[in-house]
């Protein structure tokens, strides 16, 4: 950050002019911090993970890795809900799609590579499991591994936090977004 | 108060019958077997017949917390793997007077799993019934589950209020992460397994006391979460009568509104004590209903005196060209009008739109900040559950925000959430007065139109005069109603403050905050607690006496001199807070007399798997020994995997150690055994 300042700073007076850089402007996004993306990540699965019923004693969690990633993108920005509403409405009856509405789907989320990085961390750290091939589906693993996960839900819920983030998640599972709506199909 | 007494599992794998069956005693038993012997089978069967299911699946009713030999496929033989058509799980318990209960419960999603019971004893005719789960089932009397259980075990029920601002009963599943232990999950904390789904708000403060049979405070609890509830609406209410009160002052084009900030109710009601809502209109925008009524009133009057003069006077007699110019002027500024608002609209539903984006992540940020600051989330480094191998977050390009960073955000969020807020807020006044403006010149558009149609239909200048008084009367009339609607409206906002400030003031006068003082139970917990985690030597605490810095705060967590005792000490710790933690809670529950609201029973699967050291296993067997000595009616049912030379000490204190029988707890059932009971 400060070497892109300074660099900033040189421009600047190079062409006679004054940098003032004021600190609390730039504070980075907290949609990056990896706590936030985690406990987002946790309340998709506990949401929209369907239950594995052959997983033996413990019911597992799954849902595909590329479901999980988009969920918790949009989760995390609710505002685009009402696009992806009417890309839905829309792609029900594909001959009414017009080239202009592709935009109404986030495709942000292909290039946030902080979730990739974050997903593969809890995949390193036996908090999730593959369940399918590289790029399939991920599970909750169960008891002591997928601790982070489950101590962050059961924070997020017992304190009643994200509130916004699971009604999102609830109103995207009922859309029922498919990875051929994700064009990935 | 119940004790376990016996669990049978009978089930059919195509055209061979399997069963298996396990009776228990009071005090404190361990069962010990090899893995894969189907101890999973016996404490899983033990928690679907107890219908605690919800503490493993999303779910009700889902089998599939069960093993697969229970629900889908069975090995009868080392050869011999068979599909399960048929299996049914019966538990018995038994009351301290005789009474005896059974509960069998299918596995077959087929048929729908629900528990049928059978009551026998206590002098009446044997009762069975086929039962209801999930929500409700604690309430309802004749087909709840919950409800025949709970009245069985003589557990007292409590209520508490609910995210969604409900009150809703605290469920036997709510308290069971404190005496079901499971082998996997339930080692990790302190009430791994508690119910969060429900929504029950303080739930793990409120199973707590509940056991501890803490009626008064589950009591005092719901009160003041009711209050709190009452609370928000009380909140909600003013703010929305301060708001029709603002649209008086935006509608005069004023910039001055009532706001409650982060006042509390009780301090609002104080403020407007004796609040009245045209003494605020009057002195900011001069609102005075009876001089303008008074004015109107002679006004009126007039006008009508000179319609009633035999001659009109003649500075009214020709003003056609007058009318004409106005009404083309009107509809010329209402049309450019019409397009300023239509603009404005456009802006204050974009600005709406942003704001809210603003508050979402104001929210979550602070959410984010309360997480960070229970310094849960984000560990600094963890091990490769394969190789085991640090993994370094930074590796995955994950870097953690601080405290100081996150807080930095939301100062900004903040700062650009009041300036939008105060641009909405005089987008609105703009359109306010906009369309006050509009609605007057739509008004007296309409009467000039009409003058204008009367005056085109005179031959006369007399008549042009009577048509011009006349249009000046109606305007007049015009203005008196809405004088009066005004009125009505101010009058009816002041009827709804005068309810709300009763309401806020008898809610003043209810204490709203503070649980009281703390029981006596729950200090003689905190002190068994102590002594427990000494006797198991829980490394973080003295090895010489019970440690007297371990104590619990007001969610009965327990802190090590105001640190949490779970982020201290080794992995293993873990499983001894748990140990010491529920065992304590049942002793104390046991003293507590009457009040005992603990169903008498612990289950601990597989305590041995998280104590995997020499050591560690002797301070656990130490324990058990002080365990078993302290239960008498009690029951502590234990599930684990024990050497002939890790069982002698036990047995040398006089601790049962049973030796499970057979290869397998699930066996096929003699052919001709099957055949005569088919008989």
């Amino acid at each position: 950050m400060d070497s892109l300042l300074q660099k900033l700073q040189s421009i600047l007076t190079e062409t006679n002019s004054t940098a003032r850089v004021q600190a609390e402007r730039i504070a980075p996004s907290f949609y990056y911090d990896p706590t936030y993306g985690f406990a987002v990540m946790a309340c998709v699965l506990r949401i929209a993970g369907k239950s594995n019923k052959e997983a033996g004693l413990r019911s597992k969690l799954t849902i595909n890795a590329i479901q999980l990633r988009f969920y918790t993108f949009c989760a995390i920005r609710p505002y685009l809900l009402k696009s992806l509403r009417q890309w839905k409405e829309k792609s029900a009856s594909p001959s009414l799609l017009e080239l202009t509405d592709l935009r109404l789907l986030p495709h942000g989320f292909l290039l946030d590579s902080s979730l990739s990085d974050a997903l593969l961390f809890l995949i390193s750290t036996g908090n999730l499991e593959r369940t399918g091939a590289v790029g399939g589906s991920v599970s909750l693993s169960s008891g002591n591994d997928a601790l982070l996960l489950n101590r962050l839900y059961d924070l997020v819920i017992s304190n009643d936090f994200m509130k916004s983030e699971r009604r999102a998640i609830e109103e995207l599972h009922s859309l029922r977004v498919t990875l051929t709506d994700l064009g990935l199909g | 108060m119940i004790t376990l007494k016996k669990l049978s599992i009978q089930g059919e794998a195509e055209t061979r019958q399997f069963s298996g069956e396990i009776q228990f005693q009071k005090g404190l038993q361990i069962f010990s077997a090899k893995n894969g012997y189907g101890k999973s089978s016996i404490s899983s069967g033990i928690a679907w017949c107890l219908g605690l299911d919800p503490i493993f699946v999303s779910r009700i009713n889902d089998s599939s917390m069960l093993p697969e030999a229970l629900r889908t496929k069975i090995r009868l033989s080392p050869t011999e793997e068979k599909n399960v058509t048929r299996c049914a799980i019966t538990l018995q318990l038994v009351r301290p007077t005789g009474e005896s209960m059974e509960i069998t419960r299918s596995t077959n999603p087929d048929e729908a799993g629900l528990p049928s019971i059978l009551i026998r004893g206590d002098g009446k005719p044997d009762e069975s019934r086929k039962l209801k789960l999930g929500w409700g089932s604690a309430k309802d009397e004749t087909a709840g589950f919950q409800n025949v259980l709970l009245n069985f075990i003589g557990l007292r029920t409590h209520e508490l209020m609910t995210s969604q601002s409900k009150e809703s009963l605290i469920y036997f599943e709510n308290i069971a992460s404190l005496f079901f232990i499971d082998q996997l999950e339930g080692w990790s904390n302190i009430q791994a397994q508690q119910v969060t789904k429900y929504g029950l708000l303080q739930i793990h403060e409120a199973a707590v006391e509940s056991l501890l049979g803490l009626d008064d405070l589950l009591k005092r609890r719901l009160q003041l979460q009711r209050a709190e509830y009452t609370k928000s609406i009380l909140r909600a209410e003013i703010r929305s009568i301060f708001d029709r009160i603002n649209k008086f002052f935006l509608a005069a084009g004023d910039r001055f509104s009532l706001s409650i900030g982060n006042s509390k109710v009780q301090e609002i009601a104080e403020e407007y004590q004796g609040f009245s809502v045209e003494k605020i209109l009057s002195e900011k925008i001069n609102w005075n209903y009876v001089g303008e009524k008074t004015h109107l009133a002679k006004v009126m009057s007039d006008l009508r005196a000179k319609l009633g003069a035999p001659d009109v006077p003649e500075e009214h007699r020709a003003f056609a060209t007058e009318v004409s110019a106005r009404v083309i002027g009107l509809q010329r500024e209402l049309h450019e009008k019409r397009e300023i608002l239509s603009r404005l609209t456009g802006q204050i539903k974009s600005q709406e739109a942003l704001l809210h984006t603003i508050q979402h992540r104001e929210h979550s940020a602070h959410d984010l900040l309360k997480l960070k600051r229970d310094g849960v989330g984000f560990p600094k480094e963890l091990a490769c559950p394969t190789c085991q191998k640090t993994i370094e977050p930074q590796s995955f390009n994950l870097i953690s925000q601080d405290v100081a960073s996150v807080e930095m955000y939301v100062s900004a969020l903040n700062r650009e959430r009041i300036l939008l807020s105060q641009n909405i807020h005089n987008t609105r006044i703009e359109v306010a007065r906009t369309e006050q403006w509009m609605a007057d010149a739509q008004q007296i558009l309409r009467t000039k139109e009409s003058e204008l149609s009367a005056i085109n239909s005179t031959i006369s200048g007399q008549r042009q005069a009577i048509v011009n008084v006349s249009a000046k009367l109606s305007e007049a009339e015009r203005k008196a109603e809405k004088l009066d609607s005004l009125k009505a409206e101010i009058d009816d906002v002041q009827k709804m403050f005068s309810d709300w400030h009763r309401r806020a003031s008898d809610f003043g006068r209810v204490e709203t905050e503070g649980l009281g003082a703390r029981p006596e139970a729950v200090n003689k917990f905190e002190n068994l607690f102590r002594k427990h985690l000494f006797i198991l030597k829980h490394s973080a605490v003295s090895a010489v006496e019970p440690d007297a810095k371990v104590h619990f705060d007001e969610h009965y967590t327990p802190l090590y001199d105001g640190r949490r005792l779970r982020t201290m000490g080794s992995a293993s710790d873990q499983a001894r807070l748990v140990l010491a933690y529920t065992a304590a809670l049942m002793l104390i529950a046991k003293g507590a007399g009457k009040q005992e609201n603990h169903p008498g029973f612990i289950l601990y699967d597989e305590p041995y798997q998280q104590n995997p050291d020499e050591l560690h296993k002797k301070h656990l067997i130490e324990f058990f020994k002080y365990l078993s000595s302290e239960l008498g009616e009690h029951q502590v049912i234990i599930f684990t995997s024990f050497t002939a030379e890790e069982q002698k000490p036990l047995s040398d204190a006089g601790v049962r150690v049973i030796n499970l029988p057979g290869e397998h707890f699930l066996m096929p059932v003699p052919v001709d055994e099957g055949v005569s009971s088919q008989e």
